[in-house]
């Protein structure tokens, strides 16, 4: 579509799809997306809690089971008959035979256990009776917890800065508690589990955790991420999580912070063995990645689709669009009267059937076309025909007359004179009224020839007027010429003066004996504009509207006596229009006319069909007229005729003519409107007509 | 001579040309003007342009030595410009004509 078009209509049929498809998808969007997001966000929170929990739980299991391990290692030391039957001879009989065999036992039991350290047998009252350290031996270790607790039941005691791990049990024979075994156990296994960090990526970890006799939290075993405060001592916060766990209260948190102020998710576990609080957790950040990850690919996604189904939206409006646009081009061109347009679209749908519709009906116009051209051509031809068979047997008939007025054949009486002069008289008038009309077939058929010379205007009016002083002597009528200094130019001087003679000659019929007529002529833009002025009794305002139209004559008593042959002015419209001059009148009745022509500086050569006998010219001009005294009353005649003197009735002049009507508030805007529009319509109905 | 397709014309011419003294003979078209060529030898002649049969420039070439006047319908310029007539000829008289004029320019013609 032009941009004419894009003017026209705001908004064009194709973006108005566009817009309305991606209004439609980008609803659509809004709405699914945050629905998707967070349908999104509920599973890889549930994925990133189930996670937590396996792990914690499969931690707390390995922690229980290692604690429980150690506790039948315990057992399989404080069972054993042979220490305790040797313990209770040594306590009774201080035999050193007896702790003899009590450090082998346990010597024996750290060979074969490679995560014992140190095994020691206390009394009761916290004394180490035998130890496989030897410097052990002898010392009272009564304060110590793993003592206070092992002497009554099975203890396990962590001790953090020693690394070590107090397991400790009561030694019974016959139910009398003889004292404890402490076993010293690395801590290895524990930290071995503490540390595999490989199902928690980058930022997991696993985490002990103890409360202290005075209620503060502590951490069992190196933490994964050490932070230092500004002295460079290793710090931590209080984490919440530990808290939770120490709580016993085994559950997933989605968002806490942990022991260095990072955003974390963890799932707390509670061991009851020991009174341990077990924390695994994660950043946030890790555990959300894929998230974060999927929405990018959503949104890479989504925008792929869109600029995708742009694309498919652009290519469909297209398979719309182009052959739209086609036809309407077509159509254009049908209108300004190509009927050899034709269009392909071959999509294979609808629009090819409207395309092939098209085509049918350009081909039967085309073939109207072609008929009404015909039709044209036989008018002219027949026109220009039965002229020439017309005028044909004239010239035997004229000539007989003449010799019989001439006395060829003898003298004539008066009254055979006169009757004969009837005849002959009129004879001539038919002549010239055939020659006319064969004139106008000519100009119809744009064969009216111009034989353009180089000459002064100024000559052939002299040249006219001289000639015309044959006609009707008896009137006496003077012609006064005043021509402005035109230097030499290309014109036809035939046609001129073919125009300049109908005008006079109708000057003279109508003037009063012993009138003048004036004729002038001057530069007027890129025209001469001629002027023929007479005294006579004027014209009415229906006859100068409608005085150049073929056999048009005013029923007026004086018109009678001069008959042409009604052709004349319509001949000189013919001749003046096809040269793409203007011919009108001004007249006031009983004061004369003036008849105006013009002619243009640069000739035109290449001459159109101008229609005359079957013109729908006046026919528009009195549409027009009509519609100036429809919108303007009694005003509308006059402006009328101001505006067809000052300008030729094209549409642009038309429009500007009522603008200015408009702003001399002769108007109202709205009438302004639907004037423009009738206008309009007149006018385009005489474009289509001129470009038959 | 008077070539002429119109017999009226033809006689019509005829009779003026003899009440003026002139010997006339005439030709209905192109071809009868030139078979009568062969047993007269006129002084002028008087051709119309638009005949059936052989067109009039083709036969005004055939002609040598007497003068060709046209007598025709057309206005002058038109019948040069549709390349109807031969280039030169001697008088162009246009139908329908005042006889005293046509006498006129056969007297000048013939002269």
């Amino acid at each position: 579509m032009g941009e004419e078009e894009l003017k026209r209509f705001k908004i064009s049929l194709k973006l108005k799809i566009i817009l309305g498809i991606l209004f439609i998808s980008g609803t659509l969007i809004a709405i699914a997306f945050p629905l998707l997001f967070s349908s999104f966000d509920r599973a890889v929170l549930d994925d990133v809690r189930e996670d937590l929990d396996v792990i914690s739980f499969f931690q707390k299991n390995r922690i229980q089971d290692e604690i429980e391990k150690s506790f039948e290692r315990l057992k399989g030391i404080t069972s054993r008959t042979q220490l305790r039957l040797s313990l209770k001879n040594y306590l009774e009989l201080s035999d050193s035979e007896e702790k003899i065999r009590i450090s082998k036992i346990l010597g024996d039991a750290l060979l074969s256990i490679k995560d014992f350290r140190n095994i020691h047998v206390l009394d009761t009252s916290g004394v180490v009776l035998a130890s496989t350290d030897k410097g052990l031996e002898g010392k009272i270790l009564s304060q110590e917890n793993y003592f206070k607790e092992g002497i009554i039941k099975d203890s396990f005691n962590f001790d953090e800065e020693k690394e070590l791990i107090y397991l400790s049990g009561p030694l019974i024979f016959e139910d009398t508690i003889l004292g404890a075994a402490v076993i010293e156990l690395s801590n290895e296994k524990f930290k071995e589990i503490i540390s595999n960090y490989s199902m928690l990526g980058e930022t997991g970890e696993t985490i002990l955790g103890r409360r202290n006799r005075d209620g503060t939290i502590s951490f069992l075993f190196q933490r994964r991420f050490e932070i230092f405060d500004s002295s460079g001592n290793k710090t931590y916060l209080p984490g919440v999580s530990m808290n939770y766990a120490l709580s016993k209260q085994e559950d997933f948190f989605e968002e806490i912070l942990d022991y260095r102020g990072v955003s974390v998710v963890s799932y707390t576990r509670h061991i009851p063995e020991v009174n341990w609080g077990l924390v695994v957790k994660k950043n946030r950040e890790e555990a959300f990645k894929p998230l974060i990850d999927l929405r990018s690919t959503i949104f890479f996604i989504f925008i792929a689709v869109a600029v995708l189904s742009a694309l498919l939206i652009i290519f469909l409006s297209n398979q719309i669009f182009v052959p739209i646009k086609k036809i309407t081009q077509a159509n254009k061109s049908l209108g300004k009267g190509d009927y050899s347009v034709r269009v392909k679209i071959k999509s294979g749908d609808e629009l090819q059937e409207l395309g092939e519709s098209f085509n049918n009906a350009a081909e039967a116009l085309g073939k109207l076309d072609e008929e009404r051209k015909q039709l044209d051509k036989s008018k002219t031809e027949f026109l220009s025909i039965t002229s020439h068979e017309l005028r044909s047997p004239m010239t035997p008939m004229i000539a007989q007359m003449q010799m019989l007025k001439e006395g060829y054949f003898g003298k004539l009486g008066k009254e055979k004179e006169e009757s004969l002069d009837i005849i002959y008289r009129n004879t001539l008038r038919l002549d010239s009224l055939i020659q006319d009309i064969l004139e106008i077939s000519r100009i119809e058929a744009a064969r009216l020839k111009f034989n353009f010379v180089l000459k002064k205007v100024e000559d052939v009016v002299k040249q006219t007027v001289d000639g015309m002083n044959n006609f009707l002597p008896e009137k006496n009528i003077q012609i006064i010429a005043n021509i402005d200094k035109i230097p030499e130019m290309e014109l036809d001087p035939d046609r001129l003066m073919q125009v300049l003679i109908n005008l006079v000659n109708n000057a003279k019929k109508f003037s009063e004996k012993n009138s003048k007529i004036f004729i002038s002529a001057k530069i007027k833009n890129d025209m001469i504009e001629f002027k023929v002025q007479d005294q006579g009794a004027g014209i009415s305002k229906e006859g100068q509207k409608r005085i150049f139209e073929p056999f048009y004559q005013e029923l007026k008593p004086m018109s009678k006596k001069y008959e042409g042959t009604g052709l004349g002015l319509a001949i000189c419209r013919g001749i003046v229009e096809a040269q793409n001059g203007r011919i009108w009148v001004e007249s006031e009745t009983g004061k004369g006319s003036t008849f105006y022509f013009t002619i243009p500086l640069i000739p035109v050569k290449e001459i159109k069909p101008i229609r005359i006998l079957f013109s729908p010219q006046m026919e528009i001009e009195r549409k027009i007229l009509d519609l100036f005294k429809e919108f303007l009353g009694p005003l509308g005649e006059q402006e009328f005729s101001v505006l067809k003197k000052e300008k030729k009735l094209e549409l642009k002049n038309l429009i500007s003519y009522l603008d200015e009507l408009y702003a001399k508030q002769i108007l109202s805007q709205t009438k302004l409107e639907v004037f423009k529009k009738k206008i309009k319509e007149i006018m385009v109905e005489k474009e289509k007509e001129a470009n038959k | 001579m008077i070539v002429d397709d119109e017999k009226d014309i033809r006689e019509s011419v005829k009779l003026i040309l003899e009440k003026h003294n002139y010997k006339v003979v005439t030709a209905k078209d192109g071809d009868d003007c030139l078979e009568k060529l062969k047993k007269f030898k006129p002084d002028l002649i008087l051709m119309d342009i638009m005949m059936p049969g052989t067109p009039v420039k083709e036969v005004a070439e055939k002609i040598h030595g007497p003068k060709i006047a046209y007598l025709s319908i057309l206005k002058r310029d038109d019948a040069e410009r549709e390349n109807m007539i031969s280039e030169d000829y001697a008088g162009y008289i246009q139908k329908p004509f005042e006889i005293n004029q046509l006498v006129n320019s056969v007297n000048k013609l013939v002269a």
